[in-house]
């Protein structure tokens, strides 16, 4: 059996946040009744001239620079023809060429392995609406027909399922932080289509192609990769060829199926817009946007990395989404100790958040919060097992952290006179592993210490506990 | 290059339009010669344009450079969803209505 290698492109979708649609100033608003943000424009009736949202361009523009790509001064509108009832002028208004940014790239990290994928374009056009397919009809809500939307297309430079998914968490990371998008992936504000292709390693030419629809998760992304990639080579294996197709994914049944369609469903018929003039960019409009772009996620993460001393993990976990670092970023101007709100941060606040589905910023434990329990564990008043075991009530309630152990009796025991009582009491019930200690088994510290804690139910400060215990075990 | 009867077909159904509609094969075919004669007219005049010397000429993306330039970003709720709803042929509550299409 040859080893093949995939080859993968991605299709990203994202909805822009505007507070009108591209084309007319109806709001951009979900959750509404249906067809209640809608006008002529939107809504696709004849004689109805459009009007770009200039907004729309400027997050465009935003999204090309923070993707290293040239952002064009002129580019043009086309209509992109086809007939479905969620799209009522009978075209999408999209751009064709030139679109508004071209060639960039972006570099994605998987394992320790970094490799730089291009980006072939990013253009602008709206979005369709939506369908609700009842009994004997299908119902038409345009709330979301017009709404301004960028496609990222990735050049086929992906090479795996788990590059995908990590191209994908990348290019939502900047989106967000920019301001492009809110990256609301249940809601379809992000979603991308895979095309997926396997050839036989060190092949330079390219296999049939397989275009899966509509994935709108992390998970989706790589698992729907996962298995095609797998189909394709069971395919080639069993003397099959693969069929150039769209494909959609069954995240249930984990796999992907053939939406069979007629093979001029792909003649799209671009023609320039002749309703919409050209997207005009002047040089300093770009200027003055790539002034306003925040610092990236990969910036930041390499910041934190080299300035604050967190180490790789802790750091993408914080620059994963731009809100969580912001409230890192705040808790630090709080608590000096960045390794120790980082701690606390991954591995207790994010935990919690995801866990309840609470994005951070609105979390009820605020970044004052954290930083007051960082200087709780520093001062020695709790320990770090403390601040694990009390983390979901401080979280659920958001009670002060030092009110709250003060409260509840939880403040360490660093008083040696109270300790050394107990760690008399623990060696005493404990002779066959005191002589066994003594006899050279050292590693039963950490059994006397885990005694000592029990016993005070945890709040012993466990440097002391170690010392206390070496001394008097020392002593025959 | 003269425009074919299958070419004609096949606009026809990306348009969704069918050229057969209430005709008898007859009928239908003669019809069809008719578009194909008319659309070779128009291509030719476009073949035609396309011929002429554009050295030294700025290209035109649009001719209406003009009209309808960008607005900034304010949303504003301009029609009623009852105005909206008006042309349409079938409602259900305030969804447009249309033929099953899954
Ligand atoms: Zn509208």
């Amino acid at each position: 059996m040859p080893a093949y290698e995939a080859v993968i492109g991605l299709e990203v979708h994202a909805q822009l946040l505007t507070s009108s649609k591209l084309f007319c100033s109806c709001p951009v608003r979900f959750g509404d009744e249906p067809n209640e943000n809608i006008c002529e424009v939107c809504a696709g009736m004849p004689g109805a001239l459009p009007r770009l949202n200039k907004k729309a361009v400027e997050l465009a523009a935003k999204a090309g620079l923070a993707l290293q790509c040239t952002v064009n001064p002129m580019s043009l509108f086309s209509r992109k023809n086809y007939f479905y009832p969620d799209l009522p002028a009978g075209f999408q208004t999209s751009q064709l060429t030139p679109p508004i940014c071209e060639h960039g790239h972006l570099d994605v990290t998987v394992q320790d392995a970094t490799r730089r994928i291009g980006i072939t374009r990013i253009h602008l056009e709206d979005d369709a609406g939506k369908c609700v397919h009842g009994q004997g009809a299908t119902l038409i809500d345009l709330n979301r027909a017009g709404t301004g939307l960028i496609e990222i297309v990735s050049e086929p430079d992906i090479r795996s399922a788990e590059e995908a998914a990590a191209y994908m968490r990348a290019i939502h990371a900047i989106l967000v932080c920019i301001g492009a998008t809110d990256g609301n992936m249940e809601e379809g504000s992000l979603r991308c289509d895979a095309n997926v292709s396997i050839r036989p390693k060190g092949s330079t030419t390219l296999g049939t192609r397989t275009e899966i629809k509509n994935l709108n998760s992390f998970r989706n992304i790589q698992r729907a990769v996962e298995f095609e990639i797998r189909r394709q080579e069971g395919c080639l294996e069993d003397g099959e060829s693969i069929v150039q197709e769209t494909r959609l994914f069954d995240a249930v049944k984990q796999v992907t199926v053939s939406m069979r369609s007629k093979e001029d469903a792909h003649d799209y018929r671009y023609f320039p817009n002749p309703d919409l003039p050209p997207v005009l960019v002047l040089a300093e409009e770009l200027q003055a946007w790539e002034a306003e772009l925040p610092e990236l996620p990969e910036a930041r993460k390499l910041r934190f990395i080299q300035r604050l001393g967190l180490n790789e993990e802790e750091a993408a976990a914080l620059t994963a989404e731009r809100a969580t670092a912001d409230f890192f970023e705040q808790a630090l101007a709080l608590c000096s100790n960045a390794k120790r709100v980082a701690q606390l941060m991954a591995a207790e606040f994010l935990r919690e958040c995801a866990q309840q589905n609470i994005a951070p910023a609105q979390a009820a434990f605020g970044a004052a919060h954290v930083a007051e329990l960082a200087t709780l564990i520093d001062e020695g008043i709790i320990s770090a097992r403390i601040a694990h075991d009390i983390f979901p009530e401080l979280f659920a309630s958001g009670a002060m952290p030092r009110a709250f152990v003060t409260e509840k009796g939880l403040v360490q025991v660093s008083d040696s006179s109270e300790l050394e009582g107990v760690v008399a009491e623990v060696l005493a019930e404990n002779p066959a592993e005191v002589e066994g200690y003594r006899g050279g088994k050292t590693k039963l510290l950490s059994f006397f210490v885990g005694q000592v804690m029990r016993k005070t139910k945890g709040k012993a400060n466990p440097a002391l506990v170690n010392s206390l215990l070496e001394e008097s075990l020392g002593k025959h | 290059m003269a425009v074919t009867e299958q070419q004609i077909r096949k606009i026809a159904g990306l348009a969704r339009i069918d050229l057969e509609y209430g005709k008898t094969p007859q009928e239908a075919e003669a019809f069809m010669a008719r578009l194909a004669g008319q659309m070779d007219a128009i291509v030719g005049y476009i073949d035609g344009i396309s011929k002429a010397d554009t050295a030294g000429v700025e290209p035109l993306f649009c001719p209406a450079l003009h009209v309808a330039p960008p607005r900034e970003d304010e949303a504003e709720k301009k029609r009623p969803t009852e105005d909206m709803l008006q042309n349409a042929p079938e409602r259900k509550d305030t969804f447009f209505s249309v033929p099953p299409v899954l």
